[in-house]
């Protein structure tokens, strides 16, 4: 039921965002797919979030490295590449939400303006 | 690196300064071995400079996650932004062999404006590091 409702979040918001190509949320700690959804036949949900998942972790391992005390809790996330652009939100600590856009079509101000208003609905459906 | 290759540098690290609306500090590392090239920070616990091989460390990690999805559908990594509680910290790739960062104070910092202003300098530093 948690799952389903978060696929059917995740497809509306995919298809208010432009440029979206891959939605997850998934768990922090084993990078396991809560739910996913993929707009795209290049990139799978299921091989998607363990990648978000890798690069949460690496940018924690950095929060270590650098002090917690100085740099404080991480908000969010941006990989841009040439072609796609990933971009990472924390949820309720133990869960992450990702999304994969495409470079040529989104606008980023405006995609993470519509993630951000969007993220407290999935906290509300996360145990 | 030449002496006058470092003073252009810091010109462009001072214009960032101006431009970039809550600028903390920025600075440059080889990326294969995180040796610094310059750096410039306003917070003494945030020397940038001494931190190199933690940046290209970061940009190497995050390289490697690219890989599992594949270059040929992400294209090469351009830039990176973590934000946090008091900094945003931004990473560029200049020429794949150098790391450019930039931290700027979270409340301050606006992303979209940041990467422009930097993308507007990208040609000089492409030209400066050789």
């Amino acid at each position: 039921m948690i799952s389903e409702d978060l696929r059917k979040n995740l497809k509306e918001l995919g298809k208010r965002i432009p440029g979206s190509v891959v939605l997850v949320v998934g768990e922090m700690e084993s990078g396991f797919v809560l739910a996913g959804y993929s707009l795209s036949d290049s990139i799978d949900h299921e091989e998607f979030s363990p990648i978000i998942r890798e690069a949460l972790s690496v940018i924690n391992e950095y929060r270590d490295m650098r002090g917690k005390e100085v740099l404080g809790n991480v908000h969010d996330v941006m990989i841009a590449f040439q072609k796609l652009m990933l971009w990472i939100w924390p949820l309720k600590e133990q869960y992450f939400f990702g999304i994969a856009l495409d470079e040529k079509k989104t606008i980023p101000a405006l995609a993470a303006a519509i993630v951000k208003k969007k993220l407290p609905d999935f906290e509300a459906i996360l145990p | 690196m030449q002496q006058a290759r470092i003073e252009e540098l810091k010109k462009i690290f001072d214009e960032m300064q101006l431009n970039i609306p809550g600028f903390l500090g920025a600075g440059i590392a080889e990326l294969q071995e995180g040796f610094p090239v310059i750096g410039f920070s306003q917070l003494p616990d945030f020397d940038l400079e001494t931190t190199g091989p933690v940046y290209a460390w970061l940009a190497k990690s995050i390289k490697r996650i690219a890989s599992f999805i594949g270059e040929e559908v992400t294209g090469n990594l351009e830039t990176f932004m973590i934000r946090m509680d008091a900094i945003i910290l931004f990473a560029w790739l200049i020429k794949d062999s150098y790391i450019m960062v930039v931290a700027a104070k979270t409340k301050e910092a606006n992303i979209g404006f940041t990467r422009t202003i930097v993308r507007k300098f990208m040609p000089r530093l492409e030209e400066l590091l050789i």
